[in-house]
């Protein structure tokens, strides 16, 4: 079943800026950002470290409020939400995937999985969910038992597990070998094929951008560029 | 360089300020309790030892009937007595002003001239009564300042049968009546009892003892062979009536006394040892956790070319600093403990000076102590960080290792929520941690009930004392043994409904080695004002053909139902008898044996006779009762149930309420830091998991309860034990030998209010030490902690 990519946004950032006053100086991570996360897309964010990357998902997923601006997912402004509401959005709307796994110690790949499906009344199997990123070997293993490729992808299972329509990825590679991070691509980019789901990739890794539909490069907190990619190809052949 | 590292303990002791903080209460609470307590013993002993070698306390007492004063030269020849003091000692019946009741003082000679050789009077106010003014008197102090007295008031009494009026022209003290309760008393009544010393003369006059005493007081040699003197003292006095010697230590008020610092000693050493057993596990839990989050400080500092030493050292003054903090709070919470400890005990026991002494080394030893304690609770720890290669330091720990508890991998549990499942995984990696968890929680708990059951137990024996058992209204006593016709006057004073005789002798019981003085009491077996039971509150019905025995008092002897026992009367004939032991019953107060009245009379070979009654009366025919009494000479003493509940009462409230609230408080800080350093230990590390199951859109209230989720265990586990560990040890406590005594004993009652109160007081302060970890959960940033590699 190929994708439908459309350029219907489900989640829009408008004007947003961010800053940290740290004592004296303030340090402005996001100097207002115009963008749009697009219904079924698969979209890599690239830039320097340190250009706002994280900031800006972390806004897009609800976990971080703007300074100023808006966020709007669909129809629902979000710019207010308390952190109940936000709470809510990520509950039922947002998958998430981080560089350093995030999976809980204490629990099987399974339970890891189990943990978001408990929550989501409409959520996919556990099993099937662990099936799709090729674990169905390894349900009983605990984190520690696990290499960190196999450990990503129970992250990616637990994140698609409740059927999210937005799938956010913090350098989900920055971990990992190569040949391991092309595993996990691989897996991301099933999922968005697959189920549809609008996914975003941040990466400081040019290349990777291959695989996105579209690319989005950020630079001192501003989007500097936006490419689209006609033909994206397979993770599988692309080498950094 | 080190000085970089003295403001990192700086740092570390203000990031974990909560946990400092409550280890340090709980330091101080040990350090407290312990300086507290024994800053008050010491106190009272330091009194109780100058008081007896001032006054010159006499070793030995002996009471009889009559001896004639040529005894002395022989009493005199016993080896080891270096002193003999003879005198006159009687009960008199006061007529005190403004007062319906009677009160009743005990009249002690002093010699015609000079002051007593033995048990000198320490004069606080006026002077010594003169040689040849029979109606001069001192007056004990509580006795006085109780009345509102002033020197030179009049004080009338009946003396022998006749009416006398003293005049007071001094107040003393004595250490014989430190602790002055009337006879069979256990608690003071300052406005009921006093004590009244008078010149001599007088006294042997009045009571038809001219050259005789009925009181003898000795002091020993310090090499005396005290038992051997006892027994030659009971020789010579046995024709005139002895009724026994007996030491200092078994003399009333040397024997409260003793008694109240004997269960001091027991609560200053256990109490301390236990709250710094509690610090000692807190302070593992935090350093090791503390070590296991600076591994790579730690490595660094080697890495620069700190000494192993210096880095040990830099965590030790970590952990001083806690101790220092706690021992100085502990110090000032001692200090203040001690004093007002003290000046309570001062209403009590009284001393012509009880100043709140320190002894000056114990603060040290307290800290010491704590110290050492630490020291036992973090020594893995600090040995860990110098044990720790600057490499290898470098390195993250090695992954945590779970697996599926016990339960699940039974197959014992099938479906644990997810949230439990990790709560119970934590638990079973760590199972010390939890084990010692429950036992802090538990033992606060236990403390709970075991420092507030004894109010329970007094209650208790209140209402079986003063409920059940006593059942008169007033009680009457004679002057001497009448006839029963005397019965029918009783009767016909005022507002007596109901009276019912009893007559009591001193007996001395003896079976086999052991020998016991005890007055044994004549009752109707028909009678109901006074009600026998056992502890399973059974009534027992005086036993026709034998003897009934309280409990402490078959013990003693060793004899048991159907037993034989020996008893000689200690008045009279003198004769010896012997009698079948009937039935135990259980009694609180003193050693009681009771007879048939009419089967205590033909044992004795006398008609049926009385020296006391029981009444009813109607309530407002009272005043009057005891203005017809007053003036009955044949009527020694009278004393109303009511007036005695209340004095206990009033005292249980009054004191023993603060007491409780006292160390429940104390008991709660243990529990709440217990349970605070839990939580706050299960944030720390699990701060990663929870902030990720936040953003997984776990809610708040959610990742709260996964987070209280230990502690709920450690408090659903701990409370129950607690509760019962507080049964044990209260069993234990009523058992030992500062509660089981030949003159009072508890009862073993805990009321389920008082486990209520513990338990809702621990649950309390987990709600406490959560809701401070919620509000940490409050301020929780997610993005910070995903940051982060762990
Ligand atoms: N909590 C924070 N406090 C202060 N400054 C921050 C905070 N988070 C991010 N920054 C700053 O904001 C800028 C952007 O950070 P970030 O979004 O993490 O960049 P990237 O993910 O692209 O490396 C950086 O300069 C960073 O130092
Ligand atoms: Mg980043």
């Amino acid at each position: 079943m190929p994708a439908v990519t459309t350029s219907t946004p489900i989640l829009r950032l408008q004007q947003v800026t961010k800053s940290y006053p740290m004592g004296e100086v303030v340090v402005h991570a996001l100097r207002g950002v115009d963008f749009a996360l697009h219904q079924g897309e698969c979209l890599v964010l690239l830039g320097p470290s340190g250009s706002g990357k994280s900031t800006l998902l972390n806004i897009l997923g609800g976990l971080d409020v703007p300074t100023s601006g808006e966020l709007w997912f669909q129809d629902h402004d979000l710019s207010a939400a308390s952190s109940r509401e936000l709470t809510e959005f990520r509950r039922q709307h947002v998958g998430f995937v981080f560089q350093f796994y995030n999976l809980i110690p204490s629990l099987t790949a399974l339970e890891n999985v189990q943990l978001v499906s408990e929550i989501a009344p409409q959520g996919m199997d556990p099993r099937e969910a662990l099936e799709r990123v090729g674990l169905a070997e390894r349900l009983h293993h605990f984190p520690a038992q696990m290499s960190g490729g196999e450990q990503q992808r129970v992250a990616i299972a637990r994140a698609i597990a409740k059927r999210p329509e937005v799938l956010l990825c913090d350098e989900p590679t920055g971990a990992l070998d190569v040949q391991t991070g092309r595993l996990v691509l691989n897996a991301l980019n099933e999922v968005n094929r697959d189920l549809g789901t609008s996914t975003a990739i941040i990466t400081h890794n040019a290349a990777i951008g291959a695989m996105a539909d579209r690319v989005v490069s950020i630079a001192d907190g501003r989007i500097a560029k936006i490419e689209e990619n006609a033909s994206p190809v397979p993770p599988g052949s692309i080498d950094w | 360089m080190l000085r970089t590292l003295d403001i990192k303990v700086w740092r570390e002791l203000l990031r974990l300020r909560g946990q400092v903080v409550a280890i340090a209460m709980v330091i101080a609470c040990g350090v407290g309790v312990y300086l507290g307590l024994s800053s008050t013993m010491h106190s009272l002993q330091r009194a109780r030892s100058s008081n007896y070698a001032e006054q010159r306390f006499a070793h030995v007492f002996a009471e009889l009937e009559r001896a004639p004063l040529h005894l002395i030269p022989r009493l005199q020849a016993i080896e080891g007595v270096q002193v003999v003091q003879t005198r006159i000692v009687r009960g008199v019946t006061l007529e005190l002003p403004g007062m319906v009741e009677a009160g009743s003082a005990r009249l002690v000679s002093i010699p015609e001239r000079g002051r007593p050789e033995l048990n000198d009077v320490k004069l606080r106010l006026g002077r010594m009564p003169q040689p040849g003014h029979s109606e001069e008197v001192l007056v004990s102090e509580a006795f006085f300042e109780a009345h509102g007295f002033r020197l030179d008031d009049e004080l009338p009494a009946i003396v022998n049968g006749s009416r006398v009026a003293f005049r007071i022209v001094g107040v003393a003290l004595s250490p014989e009546f430190t602790y002055t309760v009337a006879p069979g008393q256990l608690f003071p009544d300052d406005r009921l009892h006093g004590i009244l010393w008078a010149r001599r003369k007088g006294l042997a006059a009045a009571f038809d003892l001219e050259g005789a005493f009925n009181n003898l007081a000795l002091r020993l040699a310090p090499q005396a062979h005290e038992a051997a003197v006892l027994a030659a003292v009971d020789r010579i006095l046995e024709p005139y009536g002895g009724r026994g010697a007996y030491p200092r230590r078994d003399q009333v008020s040397a024997f409260f006394l003793e008694n109240e610092l004997t269960q001091l000693q027991g609560f200053a050493v256990t109490i301390p040892l236990l709250f710094l057993g509690v610090a000692a596990f807190l302070l593992h839990i935090v350093f090791q956790r503390l070590i296991a989050t600076q591994r790579s400080d730690i490595a660094a500092l080697k890495a620069f070319g700190y000494h192993d030493r210096e880095v040990g050292w830099h965590y030790a003054k970590l952990v001083g600093a806690i101790v220092w903090l706690g021992s100085v709070a502990g110090w000032l919470l001692g200090g203040y403990l001690g004093s007002a400890m003290t000046s309570l005990y001062a209403d009590y026991y009284r001393f012509p000076e009880l100043p709140f002494q320190l002894d000056p080394l114990s603060p040290f030893l307290a800290l010491g102590v704590a110290g050492l304690a630490a020291g036992w609770g973090t020594a893995r720890a600090i040995r860990q960080t110098v044990g720790l290669a600057p490499a290898e330091a470098m390195r993250p720990p090695a992954p945590l290792r779970y697996r599926r508890t016990l339960l699940e991998r039974l197959g014992w549990v099938q479906k644990v929520p997810i949230g439990l499942r990790t709560v119970l995984r934590e638990i079973e990696r760590k199972p010390w941690r939890a084990v010692l968890s429950v036992a802090g929680v538990s033992m606060a708990t236990a403390l709970t009930i075991l420092m507030a059951f004894s109010a329970d137990s007094i209650r208790y024996m209140l209402q079986v004392q003063f409920g059940l058992s006593q059942r008169e209204d007033v009680q009457i006593s004679l002057l001497q043994t009448r006839s029963q016709a005397v019965l029918s006057e009783i009767r016909n004073l005022p507002g007596v409904q109901h009276a019912e005789p009893y007559r009591s002798v001193p007996v001395e019981f003896r079976a086999g080695a052991s020998v016991k003085r005890v007055s044994l009491t004549g009752l109707d077996p028909a009678g109901e004002l006074l009600a026998l039971y056992n502890t399973s509150e059974e009534r027992i019905p005086i036993a026709r053909g034998g003897l009934t025995l309280s409990r402490k008092l078959a013990e003693v002897l060793g004899v048991r139902p159907g037993d034989s026992l020996a008893f000689r009367w200690l008045e009279g004939a003198r004769s010896t008898h012997s009698a079948t032991v009937a039935q135990i019953v259980d009694t609180y107060v003193g050693l009681s044996a009771y007879m048939p009245l009419d089967e205590l009379a033909s044992t004795l070979g006398e008609p049926p006779t009385l020296n006391g009654a029981r009444l009813l009366v109607d309530p407002s025919e009272l005043a009057s009762l005891y203005a017809e009494v007053k003036a009955t000479p044949m009527i020694a003493g009278i004393a109303e149930r009511d007036r005695s509940l209340r004095l206990v009462q009033g005292m249980l409230d009054e004191n023993m309420g603060t007491m409780i609230w006292i160390s429940l408080s104390f008991a709660l800080v243990m529990a709440f830091a217990v349970l605070y350093n839990t939580i706050r230990i299960t944030l720390a590390e699990r701060s990663r998991e929870l902030a990720t199951m936040r953003v997984l859109g776990y809610r708040r209230r959610e990742v709260s309860a996964i987070l209280m989720g230990e502690m709920g265990l450690v408090l659903l586990v701990a409370i129950p034990l607690g509760l019962w560990m507080g049964h044990v040890f209260s069993s234990a406590l009523v058992r030992s030998p500062g509660y089981d005594t030949e003159q009072f004993r508890l009862p073993f009652v805990i009321y389920p209010s008082t486990y209520a109160i513990g338990a809702l007081g621990i649950l309390a302060s987990g709600l406490v030490s959560g809701l401070g970890a919620w509000r940490r959960l409050d301020r929780f940033d997610m993005v910070e902690v995903l940051k982060s590699r762990d």
